[in-house]
């Protein structure tokens, strides 16, 4: 009984390495960062949706349960009331009569509870200033009222025991579930969830954020100034997003922390059309990853259309410079690699069978990709380079402006011409006597520069006709 | 007409294998012109055989080689024949030649191509001739090719050697006509030099 949340986060909680070996292993401590970069990915592409994924669901049960003259049972959103325990009301009725209304009722109850399910996913909100603080005055005193962002849904859902379990592990051990959050420390919330009859989807996803958060607690000082997942997630640069949006040309970026513009870059870049290394070629730089060799970086980047490869160009000088601040910063190169990999490299396999063999590809993949993120950072100065000599004969001849000139209805059939600056039509017709034209039908004027016409369409195909 | 056969042109830059396939496709070319370095172009042929029938030939013209510029190793693989082109004034075209055909012969491995020689600009005065008429039949009789000394100027010169490239390459395989034309090639050669 999955639902179209739980699925999707599955290879979330599947994700090696589990975080609690994560110390015995250097290798494995540095993936941490490409997997919790991963993991905010998700979250902020899961976004506010899910709350409605199941608003129909509900409804209908809601609906049912009413027209049977069970509203009671129903949680309006307008009730402030716990409803009456469903055993008192249904004992009136026959065994059949009950079990009926039980099983819509418990449905209904499940799915309300999945829904506020949800809301766990924003804790990270609610750790955000509580890392923050921990730094800089060791207290929790001023931390915010839990309850605005995790237990939004009517206190009427705790009737379920696993209800209970969830919103006490945020509202620090309170039977108050509106309580003030006096201490949220990261103990007490595992040690919660621990004792808890918890689901397990809901536990692996809710102990994986909470270590989430807590991890990043250690590594404030990181993020302050680097690329790391935001602290803040997709709140803030989403409104900066809508904010950079609506008025670009005058958006002033001195105000912008620079965890939300990475996350504002991090979010550009995988939400283009196409992928900055295309959908054509994105298979292709992954298998590369494995050979690391520049001078297949460089043909695979030839491929790329000019944009993208402007735009990597530049992300990759920005990268460095980033990286070149590592002191500051603490952004080393493989930091950096690590978390620019998920970014560039969109995961496209979520299945939601958790296997050994699937996790090792996983792992893979994040290496792979990593290293090769990293690969073109270092070597970027050589990627844009490329030698005559391991380029393949028609590439080369479309790095020196040879174009080649087809007539098929003369005996010179083809010809290889190189362009400069004064190569005009009437040059090229006058080695075969008729006009050129290009596939589209354009005639050229025996006096037209053949070199511009070739830097606006590179890739045509020329001819000679009669 | 079956397919078309693949003739490659080659030899050292600027001895003239541009102005010998213009001149013997189009009859239109003048002595002495500004030379434009080709790239490589391509032309297709119809020539009558010695047999009478017409045969489609494709000429890939390349680009004339200099010193240390290697000749690309894939027209090796699909020629079915080479037009070998030096330049009488000039000794260094014909060692370039002379090269190119060893190549010939170790790349083709066990493919049959048919190779001629043409010693081009005939045209020349005999003072500035550096490669000498009898010394390149010799070295044609060695190495089993056969080699025309022709000039772009009179288009006839060239008429005979395509016409025994593109009767040799389309010639059938059969044994009883194998001899015959060897024989009467044999006496084309002889009056020609």
């Amino acid at each position: 009984m999955l639902s179209p949340h739980s699925a999707t986060a599955v290879p979330t909680s599947s994700n090696p390495p589990p975080p609690r070996t994560a110390t015995s292993d250097p290798r494995q401590v540095t993936m941490d960062t490409y997997w919790r970069e991963v993991q905010s990915i998700e979250e902020e592409q899961e976004g506010v949706c899910p709350s409605c994924l199941f608003g129909a669901e509900v409804e209908l049960d809601e609906a049912w349960l009413t027209e049977a003259g069970f509203s009671s049972l129903v949680v309006g959103s307008s009730s402030t009331e716990a409803p009456p325990a469903a055993e008192a009301v249904l004992a009136t009725l026959t065994r059949q009569q009950a079990a009926t209304v039980k099983k819509r009722l418990d449905n209904y109850n499940e799915t309300l509870r999945k829904r506020n399910r949800q809301s766990i996913r924003d804790v990270r909100d609610v750790f955000t200033e509580v890392g923050h603080e921990e730094r800089h005055t060791g207290s929790f005193s001023q931390t915010r009222e839990p309850t605005q962002v995790c237990c939004d849904a009517p206190p009427a859902r705790l009737s379920s025991p696993a209800d209970v379990s969830l919103s006490l592990g945020f509202s620090g051990g309170s039977d108050d579930p509106v309580g003030r959050f006096h201490s949220p420390g990261l103990v007490p919330v595992t040690v919660l969830l621990d004792m808890g009859p918890v689901r397990n989807t809901g536990q692996e996803n809710s102990r994986r954020t909470i270590f989430h958060s807590g991890s990043r607690s250690d590594q404030q000082p990181v993020q302050d100034v680097c690329l790391c997942p935001p602290t803040r997630p997709s709140l803030s640069v989403q409104a900066l997003r809508r904010e950079l949006d609506r008025c670009w040309s005058v958006f002033d970026w001195t105000e912008v922390r620079p965890v939300d513009a990475a996350g504002l870059l991090k979010l550009f870049i995988r939400e283009l059309p196409t992928p900055l290394l295309t959908h054509t070629h994105l298979s292709t730089f992954c298998v590369s990853s494995e050979v690391h060799q520049v001078q297949a970086l460089q043909l695979l980047l030839l491929l790329l259309p000019e944009a993208h490869r402007n735009t990597l160009k530049a992300l990759l000088v920005f990268l460095r410079k980033v990286v070149s601040h590592e002191d500051h910063n603490r952004m080393t190169l493989w930091n950096v690699s690590m978390v620019m990999a998920p970014n560039l490299f969109t995961r496209c396999n979520h299945g939601n069978k958790p296997s050994v063999a699937k996790q090792r590809g996983e792992m893979e993949e994040a290496v792979g990709g990593a290293h090769l993120i990293r690969l073109m950072i270092r070597h970027q100065d050589l990627l844009w380079t490329v030698s005559l000599t391991t380029c393949p004969v028609p590439l080369r001849e479309l790095c020196e402006g040879v174009i080649r000139v087809h007539a098929p209805l003369h005996t010179k059939v083809s010809m290889a011409v190189q362009l400069d600056e004064q190569t005009t039509a009437r040059d090229v017709t006058a080695r075969t006597p008729a006009a050129v034209c290009l596939t589209d039908e354009r005639r050229l004027h025996p006096d037209c520069s053949l070199l511009e016409v070739y830097r606006d369409n590179p890739r045509c195909d020329w001819l000679v006709r009669p | 007409m079956g397919k078309s056969c693949k003739v490659v042109v080659c030899g050292q830059a600027g001895v003239g294998k541009t102005a010998v396939l213009e001149q013997l496709l189009y009859a239109n070319h003048v002595a002495g012109s500004e030379p434009m370095e080709t790239l490589e172009d391509i032309y297709i042929g119809s020539i009558e055989t010695d047999r009478g029938t017409r045969e489609q030939v494709r000429f890939y013209d390349t680009r004339g080689l200099r010193e240390g510029v290697a000749f690309p190793r894939h027209y090796f693989t699909f020629a079915d024949g080479f037009v070998l082109v030096y330049s009488i004034d000039s000794k260094e075209s014909f060692k370039r030649m002379e090269a190119l055909k060893k190549d010939i012969d170790h790349q083709r491995d066990k493919k049959e191509v048919t190779i001629i020689v043409l010693g081009n600009k005939l045209d020349k005065q005999q003072d500035e001739r550096r490669v000498d008429a009898n010394f390149a039949q010799n070295w044609a009789k060695n190495e089993k090719v056969r080699l025309w000394e022709v000039s772009v100027v009179d288009r006839r010169t060239l008429i005979e050697p395509f016409v025994y490239l593109a009767s040799k390459m389309t010639q059938p395989q059969s044994k009883s006509t194998f001899p015959l034309s060897r024989n009467k090639n044999k006496g084309g050669g002889s009056t020609d030099s």
